[in-house]
């Protein structure tokens, strides 16, 4: 029988001070792969675990609003000048001021749609199950513990020296969870 | 804070502008006083958007708080200081009524002489220099600590000063400029005259921050900047309202103000307006290192001010028949901006040392 596989080693903490500190003396020792979850956002932790990284969602959204603000445009001109052209009042057909309010509206919902869908992909939702959740009480992640995992597949990865500096940071419990 | 060398020599520049634009004021006078008096309204208008913009920040900022207020407060002060030079800058306009406004020699049709009459309209302008001068005083020298605003006991002369504010730059905005034609009326009218001054006074400050903040001042400058660009939207969204509405109702009381504006030449300071007051700012704006620059910033203002000096010709200038010589316009922005900046530089200075003594002596009583 094979050994199973690691998927990573998970220290619990009490606080988030801990966690945070704990996360920055591994960063500064060169892991990578290193997540936490938490109860709560914490104030800067982000910039500890993926300092100055950028993310692609607001790119996305932008790119979605040129679209549907090109795409309201369209389908309002499409219609009154070309489709189905209407004397309303003795305007001109392509009347911009009054396809201005759809176009908005239009690009409005895309961006929002392009950031929603975009922020689930980003979570790589949907997605029913992750190892994580098999770490010893993970479910008070959510409610009054901290958890720092370190992802098997860091190329420096080193169950005893992880488990030191965890409990060195004193960590309530470290255990190592199956992929 | 400034160094001394660039306060110095922006004195200088601003005393020479002053010198450039009174003498263009002089000769445009001797040539063509009807106009200088219409050149005068514009400038004013669009000065006074300093204090005013200014006092509005600082009473926001009593009921909101916000960090940025430790870069932003003597910036602000300096701009609140100059409230009574620029209410009473009205004064050079406004001897001469008749060569503004219509209504002072009204056609038997017009209905609404109650209100717009000369006492009234002096009455009421008496009444805007005293509250606004004012809420300039609580703004400037209520109990406030750095960034911290107001002490919450005072906090409802704040909230009680935005809303007597709305009010008043409303009726400011229907007495000077919408007056001018007097059959004409939109009830946007007073937000897009508030946009305006709003962003002409943050404009400002937020260009000094940008040419003077050290790099540890960066987020405040990013917030401020953020502010900047939500006002701008909201002056393109009022602005545009105003034109959907009046552009679709077509109707004969309105749509002459717009014909006026848009058929003729005047066109061009609309361009302007809306291109440099909303659209390169907008675009420049939008990302987070578009809002740390400081070069972006800085520029990004300077744009915002020559398109609302743009936008107050633009409400004032063509609704007279004869058109007068551009170079008088610009000499009466020269001669009110110069004796607004040296007031500026002037409280600025006054200010900045003023912290720089208190920290002097915390630093010294510390070590």
């Amino acid at each position: 029988m094979s050994e199973p596989r690691l998927f990573g080693l998970v220290g619990r903490f009490a606080s988030a001070d801990s966690l945070t500190d704990a996360a920055r003396q591994l960063r500064s020792l060169g892991y990578r792969e290193v997540e936490a979850y938490t109860p709560y956002p914490i104030d800067g932790l982000d910039e500890v675990l993926r300092p100055r990284r950028r993310t692609w969602l607001p790119l996305l959204m932008f790119i979605g609003a040129v679209f549907g603000a090109v795409w309201g445009y369209f389908i309002q001109a499409w219609d009154e000048v070309l489709n189905y052209p209407i004397n309303v009042g003795g305007r001109p057909h392509n009347s911009w001021p009054a396809f201005v309010v759809g176009t908005f509206e239009f690009m409005v919902l895309c961006a929002i749609a392009a950031g929603f869908f975009g922020l689930l992909a980003s979570c790589r939702l949907p997605r029913l199950y992750h190892p994580i959740f098999a770490a010893d009480d993970f479910d008070r992640a959510s409610v009054d513990r901290f958890f720092l995992c370190v992802g098997a597949r860091d190329p420096s990865f080193d169950p005893r020296r992880i488990r030191r500096l965890f409990e060195r940071h004193g960590a309530e419990r470290v255990s190592e969870v199956v992929a | 804070m400034i160094a001394d060398r660039s306060w110095a020599r922006l004195n200088l520049a601003a005393l020479a502008v002053l010198v450039l634009g009174i003498a263009g004021c002089v000769v445009g006078v001797i040539l063509d006083a009807a106009w200088f008096f219409r050149a005068w309204l514009a400038t004013f208008i669009f000065w006074l958007g300093l204090p005013l913009g200014g006092l509005t920040l600082v009473l926001v900022h009593d009921l909101s708080g916000g960090g940025w207020m430790a870069t932003a407060r003597p910036l602000l002060n300096a701009a609140i200081i100059t409230m009574p030079l620029a209410t009473l800058a009205g004064i050079p306009a406004f001897v001469a009524l008749p060569e503004l406004y219509s209504w002072t020699h009204p056609a038997p049709s017009l209905g609404n002489i109650f209100y717009l009459n000369t006492d009234a309209f002096l009455l009421r302008y008496a009444v805007y220099i005293v509250l606004w001068n004012l809420l300039a005083a609580f703004a400037l020298w209520g109990p406030r600590e750095d960034a911290e605003p107001i002490a919450p006991a005072l906090s409802w002369i704040s909230g009680l000063g935005l809303v007597l504010l709305a009010f008043s730059v409303s009726f400011a905005s229907i007495d000077w400029v919408m007056s001018l034609e007097p059959t004409f009326w939109s009830s946007v009218f007073m937000m897009t005259a508030g946009a305006n001054w709003f962003n002409t006074g943050l404009a400002f400050v937020l260009l000094a921050v940008a040419l003077t903040a050290p790099i540890s001042r960066r987020d405040h400058m990013a917030d401020l900047a953020a502010i900047l660009l939500a006002t701008t939207i909201f002056w393109a969204y009022v602005e545009f309202c105003q034109f959907l509405i009046i552009w679709e109702e077509n109707l004969k009381s309105e749509i002459p103000w717009y014909l006026l504006r848009i058929t003729t030449p005047w066109a061009r300071a609309l361009f302007i307006s809306v291109g440099l007051g909303f659209i390169i700012p907008f675009f420049a704006l939008l990302a987070q290192p578009g809002k740390r620059s400081r070069a972006v910033v800085a520029a990004v203002c300077a744009l915002i001010l020559i398109g609302r000096v743009a936008q107050a010709w633009w409400l004032v200038l063509p609704e007279f028949e004869k058109t007068g010589p551009l170079w008088l316009d610009v000499a009466a922005i020269f001669v009110l901006g110069a004796l607004v900046l040296l007031l500026f530089l002037w409280a600025w200075r006054y200010a900045a040392s003023l912290t720089a003594g208190t920290l002097q002596i915390r630093r010294a009583g510390h070590g």
